[in-house]
């Protein structure tokens, strides 16, 4: 479980997060949405440990998350909040950067690696370009192979922010298996940012809404209502639901 | 490649005053030019225009040309060359991500202060005969001591072998300081560390074949090759390029084989590894 109790955080003289509580439990995928600034990225930061200046506690596995050891840490949690700095590394170079946290000193990469990097390059379809520098691929290309790398860490906890940035239609499908693959054997927990309202009504098990810092609503896909987006969002849609499975589908008026 | 090296090496035999010594001097240089072409892999997320860094090369050069001038003191000459380097990788990894006017003011002062040094030795006695020890690699005598290339061939076998055995370690250093802590490593440890063999690297390097720490941007531009052959490609192009400018300089002065070389390097790094636009 990952609990987030009473989290506070300014930033400068602003306050970013305000109160936050929430549980999140094994084998469910949580999104996060709201507007920009509502503080989204700043709960992933903080689950991630990389902001530290916080109030309140963050607890993964009943464990306060500063009491983690680096290593432990990222082992348990995934968060590619940064972009590589060396794009002139192979993908599957890159890929398995992804296992060091288990990776001995001195040792090489275990067959059990080897094989969770082959599992996701196949699920990603990045066998045509393992080999390929990732400065030389292109936008969508490039982010399928950082949702592979946050996949192939197999941590406890997998964070990801706006995971859809540049992804075209049949990586965001791709992208979906793969979560629902992730948390459906009921021992990992999947949170993710996203401003993608039809791919999180799509894909998270339990939608938490986020404004000025505080989450304001929380429910399954059936929380969003045209007036929940109208209040949240400033935007007028319409929904119709899915054929397949009855989720909400949403469409924008971009004259209205 | 290997036939324009033996060519190359024939060459400076046959034409030259060259020897099997300094031929193997030569192999030293070449050998950790391939660190310093490994490590500026590592850090590739620092890239500074190269034009903007020439102000501290050029300070370096200076030096360098003073040292050599005082003394035929090889061991002054390489700890003096490696402060000055030392400069100008914290100039490098630490100064180098201000304001680009700020950087053009540090690189100048290191530049001055490594001037001003070697000027205070030649100042308080140091001989200024010698100009054969201009470039110490190249007019290096068998009384130099012998005893110091299987060492420094030991020390590049040594850091040859770390480089293999730590290589996933060192990739994951090369993407950044979010990445390396993922592994559990200390980032700021590793830096050091990286700075402290790559600005011993580059100052046996330049000690041993003038100035020739801009040839290694050749590599950057030798058809795309993997692994060991790579680095061979690297070794063998660096050690031509130095046999090159030892058979240039049978024909020509001392002062002018300096000038064309560190054109040649600049151009090549210019035309190699340039990858920001200039500031």
């Amino acid at each position: 479980m990952v609990e987030f109790r009473d989290v506070s955080c300014v930033f400068g003289a602003r306050k970013t997060l305000s109160a936050v509580n929430a549980a999140l439990n094994p084998g469910e995928t949580v999104a996060v949405i709201g507007k920009g600034g509502s503080g989204k990225t700043v709960l992933l930061n903080i689950a991630s440990r990389i902001m530290r200046n916080f109030s309140g506690d963050v607890l993964i596995r009943h464990r306060p998350v500063q009491s983690y050891s680096r290593r432990d840490l990222y082992r348990a949690v995934t968060f590619l909040g940064m972009t590589p700095r060396n794009m002139e590394e192979t993908v599957i170079n890159f890929l398995l950067m992804a296992r060091m946290p288990y990776k001995k000193l001195l040792n090489p990469f275990t067959e059990y690696d080897l094989q969770v990097v082959e599992e996701n390059i196949d699920a990603f379809g990045l066998g045509p370009i393992r080999d390929e520098q990732l400065g030389m691929l292109s936008a969508s290309a490039v982010q399928r192979v950082y949702c592979a790398f946050s996949f192939i860490r197999e941590s406890y906890l997998l964070l990801m922010d706006n995971p859809t940035r540049d992804l075209d239609l049949e990586s965001i499908v791709l992208l979906q298996k793969a979560m629902a693959r992730y948390a459906f054997d009921g021992k990992r927990i999947v949170l993710f940012a996203s401003n993608d309202l039809n791919f999180v009504a799509q894909t998270a098990d339990r939608i938490l809404v986020m404004e000025e810092g505080r989450i304001v609503l929380s429910g399954a896909y059936d929380i969003i209502e045209p007036e929940m987006v109208k209040k949240y969002f400033g935007v007028e849609v319409f929904i119709s639901r899915n054929i397949f499975n009855g989720k909400p589908n949403i469409h924008y008026f971009p004259e209205s | 490649m290997a036939l324009v090296c033996g060519g190359t090496v024939a060459a400076s035999l046959m034409y030259t005053h060259v020897s099997y010594l300094q031929i193997s001097y030569y192999c030293i240089a070449s050998l950790f030019s391939l660190v310093l072409v490994k490590l500026a892999r590592a850090d590739s997320g620092v890239r500074i225009d190269y034009v903007q860094s020439g102000e501290a090369w050029a300070g370096i050069l200076g030096a360098m040309i003073v040292f050599f001038l005082i003394s035929e003191n090889r061991y002054v000459i390489f700890f003096s060359v490696w402060v000055s380097v030392v400069l100008y990788e914290l100039y490098i990894h630490q100064l180098s991500r201000d304001r680009s006017s700020d950087r053009l003011m540090v690189g100048y002062a290191f530049g001055a202060m490594t001037v001003m040094a070697g000027l205070y030795l030649v100042l308080n006695g140091f001989g200024l005969e010698n100009v054969s020890a201009l470039l110490s690699g190249f007019c290096c005598s068998e009384h130099h001591g012998a005893w110091i290339i299987p060492a420094l061939l030991l020390l590049f076998a040594l850091l040859y072998a770390a480089e293999r055995f730590f290589v996933h370690e060192l990739l994951l250093y090369s993407q950044g300081e979010h990445f390396f802590l993922s592994g559990g490593f200390s980032y700021g440890k590793m830096k050091l560390l990286v700075l402290f063999v790559r600005s011993i690297s580059a100052a046996v390097m330049i000690s041993f074949s003038g100035v020739l720490a801009g040839v290694s941007a050749l590599s950057i531009m030798l058809p795309e090759k993997r692994g060991f052959m790579r680095d061979a490609m690297t070794v063998l192009v660096v050690f031509s390029f130095i046999n090159i400018a030892v058979l240039v300089m049978a024909f020509t002065e001392v002062l002018s084989v300096i000038a064309a070389v560190v054109v040649i390097s600049y151009v090549l790094h210019f035309l190699g590894g340039r990858g920001t636009a200039n500031g």
